[in-house]
């Protein structure tokens, strides 16, 4: 076991985790936020996705020791100070985004890590972004109209 | 249960090789990500991962200061000299510099199209060279760039061409107490022109069925001094088609010149039929690839 | 254009509406359920943990065909935290599918690779896995079969020795009928003045749900089985599970919930080896046990959509009408029973009925072999039939000297018309699909072939659909239960024995009631999962929900509003047709100014607590669709609607590749009337770029019966960057059956993508293929062979 400490959605934790534990377990077992999900535990599927230190990872690659000392986001800290559901999760439900779901808190982080580094993607850009996050019900492009409406109403 | 594993992260380089010469069945990995898959279907069973992602001086792409990837490394080549990589910078890094789109498209191209966002977001150019695997895109785009690799152990450091490293498939020239520090790239030249297309089914988060690189470097009179084609998942690892550059060089390019390298390409390709694809067809898409891939790199025009 | 109208049934009275204002109806209303979703606070059951519960895990064959010699299990039991371990030997036996031809856990033979050997419960995962790993097996090999055609020779080895029943079987041919024969065939063979034989094949393909297959089995004190499940069968699934509790000599009850489910596409329309192996060991450590399937699980061990092989005839006469159509279908049916076996009932459906053609003699024979076994998945045999059925069409017309359009123009069904195999069809939008198709994708004018200076070359394709939309009778009940009780606080529940796999049921639910009601959506929750209070429905399948339990839901508000509106009235002392609710209001035509408009929470209250009210509003009903049973002879009016849809692909194909890129799609889809046309363009969006999938990339690989690609890698499910432009057109034909009009609409928009896009390659280069997926080399290779030139 391994002592390590990181931000969660801004407060910071300390635990002890198995070496060959990964991220996403940590998350799931250890601090109960079941928001992002194993789908393939390979990293092919991005159900897992979280961001670490500004950019999307899938977690359930991520050592857990890899995380001592980093910030971690998750979908569960995506909503804003003033309670309010963040643009992304606003347009994902509006936009019918969403269906079964169970990719849906990774696509979102997926979706977030893009936006607060390039605000202004195209089209081509959200793909590419979101191309790592399997959707079998959606189709895809419902998700992307959302992305690309919550990054108009970010610039307002 | 299955011998526990220890997950170390040492501070510097001298620290992860001493490591590496202490602890018998040690790994090296910086993003972990195809360490950590094998692990967890029980293919691979290292004692320990010696992470190298907490070592300064890692991670950068010199000269371009744009990136997230730039830690500010004192000492390193200019842009007249090429690019040096640190062996952690991520393929996302790589994707995110425009200047390495603009001064070497390939690379950029090849890095571009690793995984996902998210894995390219943490998989390292250095561990995806290491990892030997025979798709390797970034080892196929620089390849064409005349690569060499800086690698630490015990006894310094030593420098080793890209195209002598592999070995086999997952198997390479690098000791077990070694890890790959930089990747040096010299400066092409003007007049170089080069391209990586991944050939593959779908669009996304692909292994490729075949990855082709080429390059050509131009003389003042527009005669091909320099070429280079390079090949992935066309042999047991990445591989250069000497026969389709000696096709090219000392030549005056042409739209015939360029398919008939990829016609010697495709001869020489060792191609074999897979579950994942057939050989007839990966040998086709060698002949047809290699000149559509030299017309991309804007050589011909 | 129409001839013979002989068939035609009498003009439908359609009841005269009153040109309505739908409030709620119509509009595009967020899925209920999407902002936990979005939140990350929807329950699965990946998420969910009970007091004391252990982890299972299962032992899978190694082998595709082998006698067990023995099973030793010591050193499993041996590991710390381990709680049970079980094999055949140490459990009841319990034979699962609907001709019961399986054991859960095997016993003296194995099948193949997905058979459930041994199960261990243990603390953690790890220390299940680890238990699992020290069990050893001693197997004896028997020949593999992996072809129905190895399975049919001479003299080939008995997969099965014998039946359930304990009938000794001669062959690995399954004994069920599937042979439709409407019309005349040799009359329709006589008529015909051009035909054209094809032959098919397509691959497995999986469901690839995001969430995988999960569930916790959990007795009590009582041996009564809670068991948290991600079926779409709520109601079948507990009269399984209850059958294997007498097996087990439980004599409890069983309760079947299901919380989020992780997607369905009709991976759940079965009941699975798993569950019950929970249930054992969870009765076995008196502890809830929880088992999650990995990815490679996933796709190895669930059932997919199967292999089939199909040689079809179709001619036409001199006007380019069909006379006949003849089918032979071979289905790899795998190594067991489930409703893949009964996909051919569903491939009749288009073989009859898609196109107006009289004659038709359709057989399919399933037989067993040692591959992975087959099941239901998004329009079960309907895509695979569709394939057949739309690529012969094009070759048919083409040989005719017709274009592919005006061929089907001349061919598509009408409404009102009894098809050969007597469906029914009130409403159908055949034609007006159509020519929508035609005319947004510019089809008329298009250029097909080369494009100038480049290798690629451009075509258009399109294809045809039929699919039930009104129910589907496939079991002697296809009904759905609704309750409905409203508090006096003004919220309603809805309880229907339906089930919301993410399609996004609970909305319609939500806009029926609410519009019946005249209350917001918002204060209208639909239940559905839990068998304790939810009444029985025939599952979420044949794309039958928004028709069936919305009827259902429909019915039960009317009731409801009823009650609510005779009581209203006494209140406000007006007539009960002075009455009308909108958006949570109460509006009396009254010269009263105070009554005219009242908060319908206030009136409820008054009717609960007043002396003179003491009264609930509350109701119940079963709603069973006016369908029948399919006969003997597969006729009859299985669905009490039809849903109809026409595809067209504009694509180009790299004539040096191989590689085909669709450029532009349009899919118009007449569903009667659209509740929510957001959720229905996602429906349409989904289920073509399944189709896609189907068309172009998915196949499940195996080698002797073990799966080569069972992760995301390998098996090429599309990304974000595969997306093509498709436009969703709606064409409403009020369906005077439909809740509101609307008829079914889950599957349909996977049935037709393989052959518009194989008939738009055609159109661009002028091969047919007719193997899926329409890889890369198999369209150089047919490329190749069309100008003489041999692979190497």
């Amino acid at each position: 076991m391994k002592t390590i400490t990181f931000t969660v959605n801004g407060n910071p934790v300390t635990l002890d985790v198995s070496e060959d534990a990964n991220l996403l377990s940590v998350l799931n077992d250890d601090l109960e936020l079941a928001g992002a999900k194993e789908g393939c535990g390979a990293g092919e599927c991005g159900a897992c996705t979280v961001i670490v230190d500004g950019v999307a990872v899938t977690s359930c690659l991520y050592p857990a020791c890899e995380a001592d000392g980093r910030v971690v986001e998750t979908v569960e800290g995506l909503v804003l100070e003033s309670g309010s559901l963040h643009p992304l999760q606003r347009t994902f439900v509006d936009y019918g985004a969403v269906q079964c779901g169970f990719c849906t808190p990774g696509m979102v982080m997926s979706a977030k890590a893009l936006l607060d580094k390039y605000p202004n993607p195209n089209e081509q850009e959200v793909k590419v972004a979101l191309a790592g996050n399997i959707c079998r019900c959606t189709g895809y492009t419902q998700i992307v109209e959302a992305v690309l409406a919550a990054a108009e109403e970010m610039k307002k | 249960m299955a011998a526990a594993l220890d997950y170390l992260r040492p501070a510097s380089v001298a620290e992860a090789l001493s490591l590496l010469s202490t602890i018998e069945g040690a790994q090296p990995v910086a993003g972990a990500t195809d360490v950590w898959v094998g692990i967890r279907s029980k293919k691979h069973s290292p004692k320990a991962l010696v992470s190298l992602k907490n070592i300064p001086n890692l991670r950068f792409i010199l000269p371009d200061r744009e990136t997230d990837a730039y830690e500010g490394r004192a000492e390193g080549v200019t842009g007249d000299s090429g690019v040096l990589l640190g062996a952690a910078t991520t393929h996302g890094d790589v994707e995110d510099s425009a200047w390495m789109k603009t001064h070497f498209p390939a690379v950029h191209q090849a890095c571009s199209g690793v995984g996902s966002r998210q894995v390219r977001n943490v998989a390292t150019v250095g561990g995806n060279i290491c990892n030997a695997a025979p798709c390797a895109d970034s080892a196929v785009g620089l390849l064409l760039y005349d690569a060499t690799l800086v690698i630490a152990g015990p006894a310094g450091e030593r420098e080793l061409p890209l195209s002598e490293f592999f070995v086999g498939p997952g198997e390479t020239r690098l000791g077990p107490a070694e890890i790959l520090k930089e990747v040096k790239v010299p400066n092409p030249g003007p007049r170089t022109y080069a391209w990586y297309w991944k050939h593959t089914r779908r669009k996304g988060v692909e292994l490729p069925l075949l990855g082709v690189g080429a390059r050509v470097t131009l003389d003042a009179d527009g005669m091909v001094e320099k070429a280079r084609v390079s090949l992935g998942v066309c042999a047991p690892m990445p591989t250069r088609s000497y026969e389709a550059e000696k096709v090219l060089e000392g030549q005056k390019l042409t739209a015939e010149l360029a398919a008939e390298a990829g016609e010697v390409a495709a001869a020489n390709a060792l191609v074999r039929d897979t579950w994942r694809g057939r050989g007839w067809y990966r040998r086709e898409m060698v002949r047809v690839l290699v000149p559509r891939v030299i017309k991309l790199s804007g050589a011909l025009s | 254009m129409t001839r013979k109208e002989e068939r035609l049934l009498p003009e439908v009275e359609r009841a005269v509406r009153a040109p309505e204002e739908l409030v709620v109806v119509g509009k595009r209303i967020p899925k209920s359920d999407a902002l936990y979703k979005v939140l990350g606070q929807a329950q699965y059951i990946y998420d969910m943990q009970l007091p004391g519960m252990l982890y299972g895990k299962i032992l899978w064959s190694e082998r595709a065909h082998a006698k067990i010699i023995s099973i030793d299990t010591s050193e499993a039991e041996k590991v710390p935290g381990v709680r049970a371990v079980i094999t055949a030997q140490n459990t009841p036996e319990i034979r699962i599918g609907f001709m019961k031809d399986q054991p859960v856990l095997k016993k003296d033979k194995v099948r193949s690779f997905r058979d459930e050997v041994a199960a261990v419960a243990a603390t953690s995962w790890e220390a299940a896995e680890e238990a699992i790993s020290r069990i050893k097996v001693v197997y004896e090999d028997l020949p593999g079969i992996f072809s129905p055609e190895e399975a049919m020779e001479e003299g080939a080895p008995l997969i099965h020795e014998m039946d359930a029943r304990g009938k000794e079987l001669k062959d690995n041919r399954i004994r069920l009928p599937w042979k439709l024969v409407c019309g005349d065939l040799e009359k329709g063979k006589a008529e015909a003045t051009c035909t054209v034989t094809t032959s098919y094949e397509v691959p497995a393909v999986n469901h690839c749900c995001m969430g995988t297959s999960a569930c916790i089995a959990s007795f009590d004190a009582g041996d009564n089985l809670t068991i948290y499940d991600i079926t779409q069968i709520p109601s079948l699934a507990k009269a399984d599970f209850l059958e294997a509790l007498k097996a087990m000599g439980a004599k409890g009850r069983v309760r079947v919930i299901t919380p989020t489910i992780g997607g369905g596409f009709g991976s759940k329309l079965d009941t699975y080896g798993y569950q019950y192996i929970a249930m054992l060991l969870s009765h076995r450590t008196k502890r809830p046990v929880k088992i999650v399937f990995t990815r490679e699980e996933e796709f190895f061990a669930t059932s997919p959509r199967q292999q089939a092989k199909f040689t079809i005839t179709q001619g036409c006469d001199k006007e380019g009408y069909l006379t006949f159509r003849e089918v032979n279908a071979t289905l790899d049916n795998g190594a067991y029973i489930s409703w893949g076996a009964t996909t051919p009932s569903v491939m009749m459906m288009p073989m009859s009925s898609l196109y107006r053609v009289p004659n038709i003699e359709f057989k399919s024979t399933c037989i067993y072999t040692n591959n992975t076994w087959a099941q239901a998945m998004r329009g079960y045999g309907n895509p695979q039939a569709t394939f057949a059925i739309d690529c012969n069409m094009d070759e048919l017309a083409e040989k005719a000297g017709i274009d592919p359009v005006e061929f089907r123009r001349r061919n598509a069904n009408i409404p009102g018309e009894e098809t050969p195999q007597g469906f029914l069809p009130r409403t159908c939008g055949h034609r007006e699909c159509l020519e929508a198709v035609v005319e947004k994708m510019g089809y008329e004018g298009r250029q097909s072939g080369i494009v100038e200076g480049t290798p690629k070359a451009r075509g258009m394709g399109v294809a045809s659909l039929i699919h039930v939309g009104g129910g589907a009778k496939i079991y002697r009940s296809d009904g759905c239960a609704t309750s409905i009780k409203i508090d006096d606080d003004g919220w309603v529940d809805v309880f229907s024995g339906s089930q919301d796999i993410g399609q996004g049921l609970d909305t319609v639910l939500r806009q029926i009631v609410a519009e019946v009601l005249g209350f917001k959506p918002e204060k209208v929750k639909i239940h559905v999962g839990d068998t304790d209070t939810c009444g029985w429905d025939a599952g979420c399948h044949a794309s039958r929900s928004t028709f069936v339990a919305g009827n259902s839901a429909k019915v039960c508000a009317e009731i409801v509003r009823a009650q609510m509106v005779a009581n209203f009235a006494a209140q406000l002392e007006v007539a009960e047709d002075a009455i009308s609710i909108t958006e949570g209001e109460v509006l009396a035509q009254t010269d009263d100014p105070d009554k005219q408009v009242t908060k319908v929470e206030r009136l409820l209250r008054r009717a609960h607590m007043t002396g003179r009210g003491n009264t609930m509003f509350m109701a119940s009903n079963f709603w069973e669709p006016n369908n029948k049973l399919l006969a003997g002879d597969f006729h009859g009016n299985f669905s009490m609607a039809y849903t109809y849809g026409v595809h067209g692909v504009e694509l180009e194909v790299d004539t040096e590749t191989g590689q085909v890129d669709v450029i532009n799609y349009v899919a118009a889809h007449d569903i009667g009337k659209a509740i929510n046309p957001m959720l229905l363009d996602g429906q349409a969006y989904g289920g073509i770029m399944q189709g896609i999938g189907y068309a172009l990339t998915e196949e499940m690989l195996f080698d002797k019966g073990k799966l080569l690609n069972p992760n995301f890698r390998d098996y090429k499910i599309l990304t974000c960057l595969d997306v093509v432009p498709i436009e969703a057109i709606i064409v409403e034909t009020d369906d005077p059956e439909g809740p509101f009009g609307a008829k079914g609409v889950g599957e349909p928009g996977l049935v037709p993508v393989a052959p518009a896009i194989a008939n738009a390659i055609y159109d661009a280069v002028g091969i047919r293929l007719r193997r899926l997926p329409m890889t890369p080399d198999r369209v150089l290779e047919a490329l190749w062979a069309k100008a003489g030139k041999a692979i190497a």
